[in-house]
């Protein structure tokens, strides 16, 4: 067996995120606010350049995994061994996308000579930074400099940013390559569409069928990984929009909490909960992403004054006791009561998921969720979010509404949300996140989400991955299913380190869709171009 | 007390949109193969004003507790006051 380090005693972030002691300060909160101008203002973490490679010597050493399917362990190993250079891989990629991106349509931008130039220059030796060669698909709300950033917007069709988002920069010090901009929800709302809501990019387990689910709005970023068009991509989540494509498409997706990544340099949607994450193959390369992209970042204020970034891609490596997969830590895994009373083959690809995880050593517990759960993460409560978006984007609503295409929608809800409301809102956010320590996280470490939303309102992290398969009666076909876990806040390694003790057990990461049938043949081609309306954006949106 | 009338909700919603120089005149009246219209946007907002306000401010909380927070997350620790109830507490690990 490989991939996998004997016992660990040390101790996962924020096991001792108290809930009593975070509402005794709250008395404080006001001047917590005051005080940020006078924050000591950390240094920007720099490239992930400490000795990761002991990890991924560990890797299978399977000569027959094609360069498409290569996580970045595996990937990265090649390299040092001398069998695989950055050029190698950046150019199967891209011949990938010349062939079928037509068909998946996950690309707005392909960077393609700009990416050769770079591979090109990189030298992988066992200092190299922990990236160094992995091509990476980069959502089109990330600034990247002299490369136009669209976020699939009519108001930033002509935009070409002059910096890179601090997220970008941190990849590419850390060695990766940019392979090209992905398509996305405009303006990261729904599923990727054009501006008027014609449905662009497709799920990659249904190429030539539009109509089946990609997710959004990360959606580009999510159909490039699981099309083999890219190593690993990157996403933002505001309502989703990371484990959502992750979940349908068969990937590995880690939302940070909020704070852990910078937003500099993201077109934002809400200063409150957009959160950058990894898209990946397995958790170890969303944590080898995400440990890349973490730290505290001088030009967003958000970042400062949080835990330390702790050493997640050790988290995401597997333990052995007794010869035998366990959990890295002792950990209790809360379950909503109502897990497995959904469609049935879905619950019952939870419950084989439960069972799975108590065989690792993990403790299921049971967890009934507060009597006003449903409420404060509902429909209302969860609009509390809209004012900021249609704050930030008023010049543009005052200049012509028609720029918001299909996704305008929810840019005016936003101005009928009252201030007494937002601030009600904000009050209930803190009541909400005092729900979550106090009624599930003080039974259980991890928590076996439904939905995003409350761990999105409140910027806890969460981990989603592939639990298996099940027919989707519309697509005619089996489609991935998701699991999803939320974690307490800055404790994404315990998150790591439950999603990599199932995943060295299990095997529905490496499932792969199937080929388009037709290379080169764009799926709407061969249907009725399917657009999406501003009912249906407003009802699937972010 | 009686529900506005979807024309009362019409007054007030172009009022508001008058005030801070929105002009929803910039969309066709009634064009459904348009991304958006009037019509369906004045639908849209009639909705939405009838369901979030009420559900918000029916909503009670305890006023010495629940502050405000943008940002819960980093909130907790903000606010720490010392390192030893920080981040790294063993508690029933292994």
């Amino acid at each position: 067996m490989t991939g996998l380090s004997e016992e660990s005693d040390e101790v996962p972030a924020n096991t001792g995120f108290d809930r009593r002691a975070f509402l005794q300060r709250l008395a404080l909160a006001s001047a917590a606010a005051g005080g940020l101008a006078s924050m000591p203002v950390g240094a920007a973490a720099g490239p992930l350049t400490r000795p990761v490679v002991d990890l991924y010597l560990q890797e299978p050493a399977d000569r027959d995994i094609d360069l498409l399917d290569l996580t970045i362990a595996q990937a990265a190993m090649r390299m040092r061994e001398g069998s695989l250079t950055p050029v190698d891989l950046v150019e199967r990629f891209l011949e990938r996308i010349a062939r079928f991106d037509a068909t998946y349509q996950a690309w707005n931008t392909v960077l393609a000579e700009r990416a050769i130039q770079r591979a090109r220059r990189l030298r992988v030796d066992p200092d190299s930074p922990a990236l160094t060669g992995i091509p990476i698909a980069v959502k089109d709300n990330f600034f990247t400099n002299g490369v136009l950033t669209t976020a699939n917007s009519f108001i930033y069709r002509d935009f070409v940013p002059t910096f890179d988002a601090t997220v970008v920069t941190r990849l590419q010090r850390s060695g990766g390559i940019v392979l090209g901009k992905t398509q996305m929800g405009p303006l990261a709302t729904t599923r990727a569409t054009t501006p008027d809501g014609v449905i662009t990019t497709v799920n990659a387990w249904t190429p030539q069928n539009p109509a089946v689910y990609p997710g959004g709005s990360s959606t580009g970023s999510a159909t490039a990984v699981a099309g083999r068009m890219a190593t690993v991509g990157i996403g933002t989540q505001t309502g989703g929009s990371i484990t959502i494509p992750a979940q349908v498409q068969g990937l590995t997706g880690l939302k940070p909490t909020m704070g852990r990544c910078s937003l500099f340099g993201v077109i934002p949607l809400s200063y409150t909960r957009d959160h950058p994450g990894p898209l990946a193959r397995d958790i170890k390369d969303a944590a080898i992403m995400l440990q890349s992209m973490a730290g505290p970042d001088p030009h967003d204020l958000r970042t400062l004054g949080l835990p330390e970034v702790p050493d997640l891609v050790k988290a995401a490596t597997p333990v052995r006791r007794k010869g035998r997969v366990s959990s890295r830590w002792s950990t209790r895994l809360g379950v909503p009561t109502d897990y497995l009373t959904g469609d049935e083959a879905v619950s019952a690809l939870r419950r084989t998921m439960l069972n799975t995880m108590s065989n690792l050593g993990i403790d299921i517990v049971e967890i009934r969720l507060p009597d006003e759960w449903a409420l404060l993460t509902g429909y209302a409560f969860n609009s509390v979010r809209l004012p900021e978006r249609s704050e930030q984007f008023l010049e543009y609503l005052r200049s012509d509404l028609k720029l918001f295409g299909v996704s305008l929608t929810t840019w005016m809800q936003g101005l009928f949300v009252g201030g007494d409301e937002y601030v009600r809102g904000q009050r209930a956010k803190l009541l909400l996140a005092e729900m979550a320590l106090d009624q599930v996280f003080t039974a259980c470490d991890v928590f076996a989400a439904e939905r995003a939303d409350a761990f999105d309102i409140v910027g806890f992290p969460l981990a989603a991955f592939p639990i298996g398969m099940a027919m989707d009666d519309d697509a005619a076909t089996m489609l991935p299913v998701g699991g999803l876990l939320a974690g307490r806040p800055y404790a994404e390694d315990r998150l790591c380190g439950v999603t990599a003790a199932y995943q060295a057990v299990t095997s529905h990461h490496l499932n792969r869709p199937p080929e388009p049938t037709q290379a080169g043949a764009p799926a709407r081609s061969s249907t009725r171009r399917l657009r999406l309306s501003l009912e249906d954006v407003e009802r699937t949106g972010a | 007390m009686a529900d506005p009338s979807d024309d009362q909700l019409d007054v007030y919603i172009r009022a508001r949109l008058d005030l801070i120089g929105v002009r929803l005149d910039d969309l066709l009246l009634d064009a459904p193969e348009a991304p958006a219209d009037q019509v369906r946007i004045l639908a849209s907002l009639r909705e939405f004003l009838r369901r979030v306000p009420p559900a918000i401010s029916a909503f009670a909380m305890d006023d010495q507790v629940h502050l405000p927070a943008l940002y819960p997350a980093q909130l907790g620790e903000w606010t720490r006051t010392s390192p030893t109830s920080g981040s790294t507490r063993p508690q029933g690990d292994r």
